[in-house]
């Protein structure tokens, strides 16, 4: 028996270094999880600015449609600005020859016609001037549109900007999520290094490394037959476990 | 009792002019004015009429249709201003405290017909 444990587990003073190994494979893991779990917040956190970054995208969209009915606006304004100074030129122009016939009549059938006239065309004269104000605000209405076309265009650029930014950072998680998932398997594939089975097979060589710790010092002072006599039924059934333990994990060990 | 002169004064590039009611027929918003190679003049259909249009300026805004020796003839490139009766000064007339001279059309129409010769003016309507 003594000599299967030989076989099986090697020397005494091989067992801590074993011991230490499947330690470290163990923290690895832990440092595989925790890079797993700061991967998938990095995700959510991801999903959340690609949610708000649509939402922006959304707002924006709306505020050009909004920027390009004003510029609709505007030109209709515009359209009839031109209409009504049209209409005053005219009503200038009819007030303007009725003070002429009003002028020809001479005074004094035609002084009501001339100052009637007169009224007119001050009346127009100021309408023309009020228009002219009004168009002065329609243009710095449009300068400060284009300004507004002109900052859109700036966060437009800015949200395509993002939106790859996202997309890049989108392909990295995917790359991140792949190289995560190999260094899993990897860890996997080393000896003992399944999360749980490493602590455990730490555990339990911790145990076995006492045990031989204590068998070595009862082995000068302790009568053989005695000592089998205590810890046959234990190592027999010690044996017959380790027996059907998979032949491929002991020949790793 | 003040003497008093009908008609219209008329802005040409900033100057300002009388033009008398015996001359001045009616003010007229500008139509597409044609002008004629090689001379200061173009033609307009106005009322159905074509009309020798002379442009004294660069206001595009209105024509004066004049009568001028029982000729029809359209000043352009002015814009009227003021029509009524006005205050005479011998030659001038008198607006908002200021001497307006008055528009000598037909000297204006001489000095064409000597840069241009004989130009033959539209039918009285």
């Amino acid at each position: 028996m003594a000599r299967w444990f030989k076989v099986r587990l090697g020397s005494s003073s091989e067992v801590p270094q074993r011991v230490r190994a499947v330690t470290a494979a163990a923290r690895q893991f832990g440092h595989h999880q925790r890079a797993r779990h700061a991967l998938a917040a990095a995700q959510e956190a991801q999903h959340q600015a690609t949610t708000a970054a649509e939402q922006h995208a959304a707002a924006l969209s709306a505020t050009v449609d909004d920027a390009q009915a004003l510029t609709t606006r505007a030109r209709d304004l515009r359209a009839s600005t031109d209409l009504v100074r049209e209409a005053l030129e005219r009503a200038k122009l009819l007030a303007l020859n009725a003070g002429l016939e009003g002028a020809r009549l001479g005074e004094p059938a035609g002084r009501i016609l001339v100052t009637l006239a007169d009224e007119v065309r001050t009346a127009t004269a100021r309408g023309l001037e009020s228009l002219g104000e009004h168009v002065q605000l329609l243009a710095q209405v449009d300068r400060e549109r284009e300004r507004l076309g002109s900052r859109l265009t700036n966060v437009s650029q800015g949200a395509g900007a993002l939106a790859g930014a996202l997309a890049q950072m989108n392909a990295e998680h995917e790359t991140a999520t792949r190289a995560l998932d190999e260094l899993e398997s990897e860890l996997r594939r080393t000896p003992g290094a399944d999360p749980d089975a490493a602590r455990t097979v730490a555990d339990a060589s911790r145990h076995a490394q006492a045990l031989l710790q204590a068998l070595g010092e009862l082995s000068p002072r302790a009568r053989r037959n005695l000592l089998l006599d205590a810890l046959q039924p234990l190592l027999r059934r010690l044996v017959r476990l380790l027996d059907t333990t998979s032949p491929g994990t002991a020949n790793r060990d | 009792m003040t003497a008093r002169a009908s008609g219209l004064i008329v802005d040409i590039e900033g100057t300002r002019r009388f033009v008398a009611a015996s001359l001045a027929i009616r003010a007229v918003q500008r139509p597409p004015v044609t002008p004629v190679p090689g001379a200061p003049l173009g033609i307009a259909l106005v009322d159905g009429l074509v009309v020798p249009v002379l442009e004294l300026g660069p206001d595009p805004a209105e024509l004066l249709l004049c009568q001028v020796q029982g000729q029809l003839v359209a000043l352009a490139g002015i814009r009227v201003v003021r029509s009524g009766l006005f205050r005479t000064l011998e030659d001038a007339v008198e607006l908002d405290g200021k001497r307006i001279r008055v528009l000598d059309v037909e000297a204006e129409l001489r000095s064409l017909e000597q840069r241009v010769g004989a130009v033959r003016l539209g039918e009285v309507p």
